[in-house]
């Protein structure tokens, strides 16, 4: 019946499993509810990492990216960080600064000024300790941006190109290669490859992985179940606001994915 | 090769039609009128641009940043006030010249200080800069006319006006400060992380936030700098005149949106630079004096100038089109 549903077979071209490589607790959130949008969210991230949300839209996956990024004040659970424990987090600037990056779920509208040239759209969160006396350093500047710019192959023809001339899949490595050049420690990122084509999916699809195996925690948001089975090692099943089920990527399959994210799992979840 | 600074040279006018603009009006005037080019009408002009000027440089970082402030006209008068009035308070007889600056600081703090008021209203209760400055102007306008009782002050010390009219070399006093004030905004918003953040906000807010930075405040500090500048022109036109009167400065914060606009700031905030806001203020300058000296009738000149404000508007937009083919809305 639910394959009926999905239309198509299972077709699993899984990486291999980096099983056994994992790091220290980057991120666990405990309890952790905002209002009628999330209740009682429970999961942790680990270094080398990638986690995985899947969800209808509304299931309340990018609430919880705002609440972990400091949009959204949580109304009850705590948040701990490595070894800080937290009952919010109180602003964007203060997520950067204990080495959170968010990816937003729309790159045109929260990700990117699109009249700013590419390099100071990518430098834009760190501008700040780009300084050589009270000017900005154009060389540093430019030097972060060259480097993104070859690690994530973004084709411009120079940074001085408005970021809204580019294509999908570039403003989208460019929004990419901005949060990494912070150097995060957890990197989270919220429909990755909406709206983009089907190359530059692949490509950050690797990358994503990539990160991982740097020793990256990584949260992929995605609403596609191919990419979720793609690139998870653990996979967070939402449904209406609740956590329905953890998958880790041996168990998971589609049709139990299927079932637990439209709340037919819903007994025996709880 | 040889068209080529031709070529790039008609494509920054292209893009900067106020300088084609004012090389047109410059020519029109010096032909029509014969007491128009001569070096002390040139300094007249930069004098009478100064205070429209500074106040201009600080509204360019308010609107690039999305945001407008449309109570400068009133601090200019309340700062006018304060500074010619304090100067001659009692405490201060005996300071001799020295009585100016207590009076001149005074004005400035009161500036900013409103513009930090201004700021604080609209990060905190996320009302709209247009409503709030909007409220600040008849309210400031209003405490103007309490603290003169609805009287005029003139500066019993001489020093003060003489101040307004004096040169530094061959050009003079206020022309010198509002380029000095120029050049330093302009490095401000061009090459510092504060400038850098303006056109952030702007352009995209939930993007700026996205990256850290605090926009709340942010903005305070750019409503504190136009609230600055507005009480230096406060300040520098009461010297010229030696008198601050409750009613100076009315209108001026549509002189100076219009030239903030003439100089290519966009409305909606995320575009615009100090070099096309000090083109912008020059034309206005340079259409009121060569107006002036052609005696065209003052409500006559308010209508020419209401017409070239919305002819540029269009002629940019044109200019600026992305072809025929562009998506009409």
């Amino acid at each position: 019946m639910i394959q009926l549903m999905i239309g198509r077979k299972l077709d699993l071209s899984r990486r291999e499993q980096a099983a056994g490589s994992l790091g220290e607790v980057a991120l666990q959130v405990e309890g952790l509810s905002c209002g009628d949008l999330y209740q009682d969210v429970s999961f942790e991230v680990r270094e080398g990492e990638v986690l995985g949300f899947y969800g209808l839209v509304g299931a309340g996956r990018t609430e919880i990216a705002e609440t972990l990024f400091g949009l959204r004040r949580p109304t009850a659970g705590t948040i701990r960080l490595g070894a800080e424990e937290l009952n919010h987090i109180a602003s964007p600037a203060t997520a950067i600064a204990h080495g959170i990056s968010l990816v937003p779920e729309s790159r045109k509208e929260q990700g990117l000024v699109l009249g700013m040239n590419c390099r100071d759209n990518m430098t834009l969160p760190q501008v700040g300790d780009l300084t050589s006396g009270p000017f900005v350093s154009d060389g540093a500047e430019i030097a972060i941006f060259d480097q993104y710019r070859d690690t994530l192959q973004i084709k411009t023809p120079s940074w001085r190109q408005a970021v809204g001339n580019l294509s999908g899949g570039n403003q989208q490595k460019i929004v990419i290669g901005k949060w990494l050049a912070m150097r995060p420690r957890i990197l989270i990122v919220d429909e990755p490859t909406r709206g983009i084509d089907v190359g530059s999916k692949a490509e950050i699809h690797n990358l994503i992985r990539k990160l991982a195996g740097q020793g990256y925690a990584v949260i992929v948001i995605s609403s596609e179940m191919p990419e979720v089975l793609h690139v998870s090692d653990r996979i967070v099943a939402m449904y209406h606001g609740r956590v329905m089920r953890t998958f880790t990527a041996d168990e998971v399959t589609e049709d139990s994915l299927v079932a637990a994210i439209s709340g037919i799992d819903q007994g025996r979840a709880a | 090769m040889s068209d080529n600074p031709l070529k790039s040279a008609m494509q920054w006018l292209a893009r900067n039609p106020i300088w084609s603009f004012i090389l047109l009006i410059f020519i029109f005037f010096s032909i029509a009128n014969p007491y128009f080019f001569a070096i002390q009408n040139f300094k007249n002009i930069l004098v009478q641009t100064s205070t429209i000027g500074l106040i201009a440089l600080g509204m360019t970082l308010v609107m690039i940043n999305g945001n407008i402030d449309l109570s400068v006209g009133a601090v200019v008068a309340l700062a006018a006030s304060l500074c010619v009035d304090i100067q001659d308070w009692h405490i201060f007889a005996g300071w001799g010249d020295w009585a100016i600056l207590p009076a001149v600081l005074a004005a400035l703090a009161a500036g900013t200080l409103l513009g930090a008021l201004n700021g604080l209203i609209v990060w905190k209760t996320g009302v709209d800069s247009f409503i709030v400055t909007l409220g600040a102007m008849l309210g400031v306008r209003g405490l103007v006319f309490v603290y003169t009782k609805e009287q005029s002050f003139f500066a019993s010390n001489f020093a003060f006006s003489d101040f307004g009219s004096s040169n530094i070399g061959p050009l003079p006093t206020l022309a010198v400060l509002f380029i000095l004030c120029t050049i330093v905004v302009h490095f401000l918003l061009s090459h510092t992380v504060h400038g850098r953040n303006i056109y952030a906000v702007g352009g995209n807010r939930a993007a700026a936030v996205n990256a850290g930075i605090r926009v709340g405040p942010h903005m305070l500090v750019n409503f504190m700098i136009v609230g600055f500048f507005a009480a230096l022109a406060g300040i520098t036109l009461s010297s010229q005149m030696g008198a601050a009167t409750p009613n100076l400065g009315t209108n001026y914060e549509l002189w100076v949106i219009t030239s903030v606009v003439l100089g290519g700031t966009k409305l909606n905030g995320g575009a615009g630079d100090i070099i096309g806001t000090f083109g912008g203020v020059l034309a206005i300058g340079i259409l009121r004096n060569g107006m002036n000296l052609m005696q065209v009738p003052a409500f006559y000149v308010l209508v020419i100038l209401g017409a070239i404000l919305i002819a540029v508007l269009f002629l940019d937009k044109q200019l600026n089109r992305k072809g025929k083919e562009e998506l009409r809305l």
